[in-house]
């Protein structure tokens, strides 16, 4: 089994579906033949030709829009946004067609579409290169929204979503697109959207988190002592919600904390606890709990470290709702 | 070449039949055939009065916020009557007509405007789009289904409408400027009914044709007598043959009229003058594409009168179908958010019925 | 007939003035043909006519008001009075400009505002406990209200609600008093048996709450000797050992059945008697170990024989430590046998919550007085302690008079 990067594995899910279904065209600016600005679809023009993998003009709504127009007329569109800041001139598109338009039909149209980028910050970049904007893809009926933690994840849940008769936003958490590599198999597997993962047992607090940040909070629960058994779920997939496990994981260790880069307000945070409250209310020994962003603009390179929560703030949050 | 000729730079607009009904470039004449003749005009007619009786419920409190079409047949048929049946119509939002030929039913559009979703489900193989209420974006989405059309190779042409108000928007130059970049077979008419809601055309751009915004995009551009059906025929079957071939998009402008209001809620009498709204009556499509067809010996006013009657009667009936079709069902207001409900939808569509059914309102 | 009520035509009316009719009471009309030209705010509506038929009311003259909803014709064009045309936009909503959509437009003034003051009303009464603590409490039975909080602003927590749980099940727990147990010379310490330990805790409960009384009295048992003696041996073909027990303890069941409250136990928590429709009779059995009494349920439906039999079981079970703890519970009345330890009277303790105990005395043969003349007899003596809270002496001696009643005639005993 191949030992590769977040990257490379995003690399090989695409080679593999497009080498598996013709339909599948990936674009976006710089992504076809210099192989995108972090070369995570490297190769891929050569491989598939300029009609199937190609540069778009500056225009994200034109790449967002173009992708509906295409997915109606019998491709499967890939479309890349640059980065997480350059999502908004396309957002109109994802908002007001993308996620609507099999319920404006009754069906008659559905779009099985991908939008991906590039998301997250803690990698000291320029303004606009370090959002967080779950939410903002989380909160909108119709679409699916999911972010890989580790290689394994990525091709997995890639996989899906381009198999997903419904579109789908794929977040790359650009923070470790290159940092650590894993096994990942040879061959085309499936990771199902909808499901959470619970990557440690532990009893006495369920602490969830996503994306870059799954590694971050195992770097806080070397930081605790022995004595606290931490349950870690990686959420993966933001939308659907896996209500379920993290509701049984409640049930068994009574803690909750959920940790989210975003920015603090109207995070992902608020409406995990919201569903615990609603559905795990009795199991309850503390307030849930969220360690998060500031309510601010992500600071350039030199602030960014107070906003972007290092592992020291993730484990004081753990004593604090332990000890409750 | 018909784009070479009439150059919108060099003020030139393409007329065929004037607003007397009589030609006036006969060299330009196409040649369409009689079946094809009057269908075109019988769709128009329908359009018409399907168009009058829709506000004329909406003023009897049967029908919601309506957007009539007066005045706008013949750009919208004319375009519809160059394509063939593989190509698609992707419309604005004012496009009665033009839905009707290509194949969305009258109780579709009825029923859309009356307020349910099932409006915009078409029959299988009708390739037309919902209207689109989102500004330009339709171009957008016409550019993506000219693009797999390309590299698909089904020979399918993607026509998109918009109106002079939409050329004003993002959408609209993202779009004429991906589908350009690619060569693929995308038209864009722009109906330039002359306003957008209060707004007249000339504050929308300074550019002095809207057709000359092609020059930009590197592709041909052409304003027609948007009253003129079959300038607006020809325009657009040399404009789709061009982009058929491979050669990239094409602009069309069609200058026409906005007889009513923008929609039923709305007061034209606030912004335009009724000397203005007088001439462009005169200028009626209608009137002179029947003066053709009789002038043909293609049709006659007792034929006229007879098919007034037969479409009045069909337009009653299938108002009077959708008005009994109720509310929409509350499955169906959940069902088609994915192809398969998520677990919580289903969850809240269970608690909603269970409220209901407890006697909740 | 057609109602045809004037209807928002959205461009922001809620009334119009009636400027021209183009059709009189009486006339034909079709539908689509301008009926009126009504004279508004914004424009000059024509207002078409919805069906065919004969006008036969106008809602409104030339110059008139007619306000939205009204009706402005009626023609009957040969239906049924037609209600609400079947659309749900309607209804009295009065739209203003929008171009989409129908916003309502209403003159109603609402209240006026102000900035006021926050309130923020802290509730003293609250308890603050996680909903985990709250839900034990209830598990627990205990009122949260009522225990003190040990955590942070008073909040309650789990070992608090555990703790109060534990004083309540033991109730009026009783203190050991530490006495120091002086010790002279040699001794040897041996660890009381989990047996014991029990039997310390409800003797010792037993006589801390109940006041006890004891009667004392002897009955005359020869005609039971007698039939007994009859009886064996039929008996021991069936194979059971026919003990006098047996009759002994049909003359309880007999006694409790005809003196509820000696079937009873007294709650004192909530001021009443519990009266037991059953009867469980408790037999206290001397094992190895030490005491246990077991119950022989629903001894009021058993024969003297079927007591016997059960009897022996139960004995046996109970010296074989083979007793299932449901054979100890809800016993309602128990007996207890001095006599199989060689003695005559005694002062049982009653087993709390019952609230009587009977304790027989070894028969033996004595010299007695009858009829002025002294004879030998068989002898049983009989100790019957009670509750005197809830039993008085009057009651108890009558309880003992029923039973040697029955034990000194067995015939009573198979007639009642």
């Amino acid at each position: 089994m191949a030992v590769i990067t977040l990257l490379e594995a995003i690399n090989q899910a695409l080679d593999q579906k497009m080498a598996d279904d013709s339909r599948i065209v990936v674009f976006g600016e710089d992504t076809g033949f210099e192989g995108g600005v972090f070369r995570v679809t490297a190769g891929l023009q050569k491989k598939y030709g300029v009609d199937r993998v190609f540069d778009t003009p500056i225009a994200e709504a034109a790449i967002t829009g173009g992708a509906v127009g295409m997915a109606i007329n019998g491709l499967i569109p890939i479309a890349e946004i640059q980065f997480d800041g350059f999502v908004f001139p396309g957002y109109t598109e994802i908002v007001t067609h993308m996620a609507r338009y099999r319920n404006r039909t009754r069906g008659g149209y559905s779009l099985p579409l991908v939008v991906r980028f590039p998301v997250g910050g803690g990698i000291r970049a320029l303004e606009h290169h370090s959002e967080s904007i779950e939410t903002l893809l989380g909160h909108i009926p119709g679409l699916k929204v999911v972010i890989p933690s580790t290689p394994y994840d990525a091709k997995g849940l890639l996989i899906s979503a381009i198999e997903d008769p419904d579109p789908v936003i794929f977040m790359e958490p650009k923070r470790i697109y290159r940092s650590g590599k894993q096994e990942v198999p040879e061959e085309m597997y499936r990771i199902p959207i909808g499901k959470a993962k619970v990557v440690k047992e532990g009893t006495d607090v369920t602490v969830v988190a996503w994306g870059a940040f799954v590694r971050e909070v195992e770097k806080a629960i070397k930081l605790l002592d022995d004595d606290i058994s931490v349950e870690l779920i990686d959420l993966r997939s933001i939308s659907p919600i896996d209500e379920q496990t993290l509701i049984n994981s409640v049930k068994k260790t009574g803690r909750f904390i959920v940790v989210q880069e975003a920015v603090k307000s109207y995070g992902p945070g608020a409406e995990l606890i919201a569903m615990i409250n609603e559905k795990a209310f009795l199991s309850l020994e503390a307030a849930p709990a969220r360690v998060t962003g500031f309510d601010i603009t992500v600071p350039l390179a030199k602030g960014e470290h107070y906003h972007f929560i290092q592992p020291e703030r993730i484990a004081a949050e753990i004593k604090k709702v332990t000890k409750f | 070449m018909l784009f070479n000729d009439y150059d919108p730079l060099k003020k030139k607009q393409l007329q065929i039949l004037d607003d007397k009904g009589v030609i006036v470039t006969p060299k330009l004449e196409p040649k369409i055939a009689k079946e094809e003749l009057i269908k075109m005009y019988k769709t128009m007619a329908l359009g018409r009065i399907a168009d009058i009786k829709a506000v004329q419920y909406q003023r009897q409190g049967r029908m919601l916020t309506y957007a009539p079409n007066r005045g706008q047949e013949a750009a919208q048929v004319g375009a519809m009557a160059a394509l063939e049946s593989q190509d698609w119509l992707v419309p604005a939002f004012r496009e009665l007509s033009a839905m009707l030929y290509k194949g969305v039913t009258l109780e579709q559009v009825f029923l859309y405007w009356y307020g349910n979703e099932w409006g915009n489900h078409f029959d299988e193989g009708v390739k037309v789009l919902p209207i689109d209420v989102i500004i330009g974006s339709q171009v957008n989405h016409a550019a993506g289904i000219a693009y797999a059309s390309k590299i698909l190779k089904k020979n399918e042409v993607a026509l998109a409408t918009i109106g002079d108000g939409g050329t004003s928007h993002g959408e609209f130059y993202e779009g004429m400027n991906f589908a350009a970049t690619y060569d693929a077979p995308m038209v864009v008419v722009i109906q330039n009914n002359q306003y957008a809601i209060s707004t007249p055309r000339s504050k929308a751009t300074k550019a002095e044709t809207l057709a000359q915004k092609a020059v930009a995009f590197g592709i041909p551009g052409i304003q027609v007598d948007g009253n003129d059906v079959l300038a607006v025929y020809v325009a657009t079957k040399a404009a789709v043959d061009y982009v058929r071939s491979g050669k990239g998009p094409v602009l069309i402008e069609a200058v026409t009229y906005r007889l009513g209001p923008h929609t039923t809620s709305d007061d034209p009498t606030i912004y335009r003058s009724d000397e203005e709204v007088a001439l462009w009556e005169s200028r009626d499509p209608m009137i002179r594409f029947k003066k053709y067809l009789i002038d043909k010996g293609l049709w006659t006013e007792k034929e006229d009168e007879a098919l007034n009657v037969e479409q009045l009667k069909f337009v009653g009936d299938t108002f009077k179908k959708v008005e009994t079709s109720g509310l929409s069902e509350l499955e169906d207001i959940f069902k088609y958010t994915y192809e398969k409900m998520t677990p919580q939808l289903e969850q809240q569509l269970a608690d909603y019925k269970k409220y209901i059914e407890e006697g909740g309102k | 007939m057609y109602d045809f009520k004037f209807a928002d035509i959205g461009e922001g009316i809620h009334e119009g003035r009636i400027l021209k009719w183009n059709y009189k009471v009486g006339d034909e009309v079709k539908e689509g043909e301008t009926l009126v030209i009504v004279e508004t705010d914004k424009v000059n509506a024509e207002l078409p006519s919805p069906v065919d038929g004969i006008v036969v009311k106008l809602g409104a003259q030339v110059g008139e008001t007619i306000e939205v909803g009204q009706t402005i014709i009626l023609i009957d064009d040969g239906s049924e009075t037609e209600e609400e045309p079947k659309t749900e936009a309607l209804k009295e909503s009065k739209s203003a400009p929008g171009v989409i959509g129908e916003i309502e437009v209403s003159s109603e003034v609402m209240a006026s505002s102000t900035e006021s003051k926050p309130t923020t009303q802290e509730n003293e009464n609250k308890v603050l406990a996680t909903p985990v603590a709250r839900q034990l409490a209830k598990d627990l039975g205990v009122d949260i209200k009522g225990v003190n909080g040990s955590g942070e602003m008073g909040r309650v927590l789990k070992e608090d609600i555990y703790q109060a749980s534990e004083q309540k099940r033991t109730p009026q727990t009783f203190t050991v008093p530490k006495v120091s147990i002086s010790v002279q010379g040699e001794v040897e310490y041996v660890p009381l048996t989990s047996l014991r330990k029990t039997i310390v805790k409800s003797m010792t409960l037993s006589k801390q709450i109940i006041p006890h009384t004891v009667l004392m009295d002897e009955v005359i048992v020869d005609g039971l000797v007698e039939l007994r003696n009859k009886v064996k041996k039929q008996a021991a073909a069936e194979d059971i050992k026919l003990t006098y027990m047996a009759f002994i303890m049909k003359a309880v069941v007999l006694a409790l059945k005809k003196f509820p409250n000696f079937n009873a136990s007294f709650d004192q928590e909530n001021e009443r008697m519990i009266y037991k429709k059953y009867v469980n009779l408790g037999m206290a059995v001397d094992t190895p170990v030490g005491l246990i009494v077991p119950n022989l349920k629903d001894a009021d439906q058993k024969s003297i024989l079927e007591l016997a039999k059960e009897l022996k079981s139960v004995a046996d079970r109970a010296v074989d430590r083979t007793i299932q703890l449901k054979d100890l519970q809800n016993t309602t009345f128990t007996i207890t046998n001095f006599g199989a330890a060689d003695v005559a009277y005694g002062t049982p303790i009653i087993n709390h919550p019952e609230v009587g105990i009977l304790g027989i005395g070894k028969i033996a043969q004595k010299a007695i007085v009858e009829n002025g003349e002294i004879r030998v007899a068989y002898v049983m003596p009989l100790s019957l302690a009670v509750d005197h809270r809830v039993i008085d002496g009057a009651d108890a001696g009558r309880f003992l008079s029923y039973i040697k009643s029955l034990l000194s005639d067995p015939m009573m005993l198979l007639l009642s």
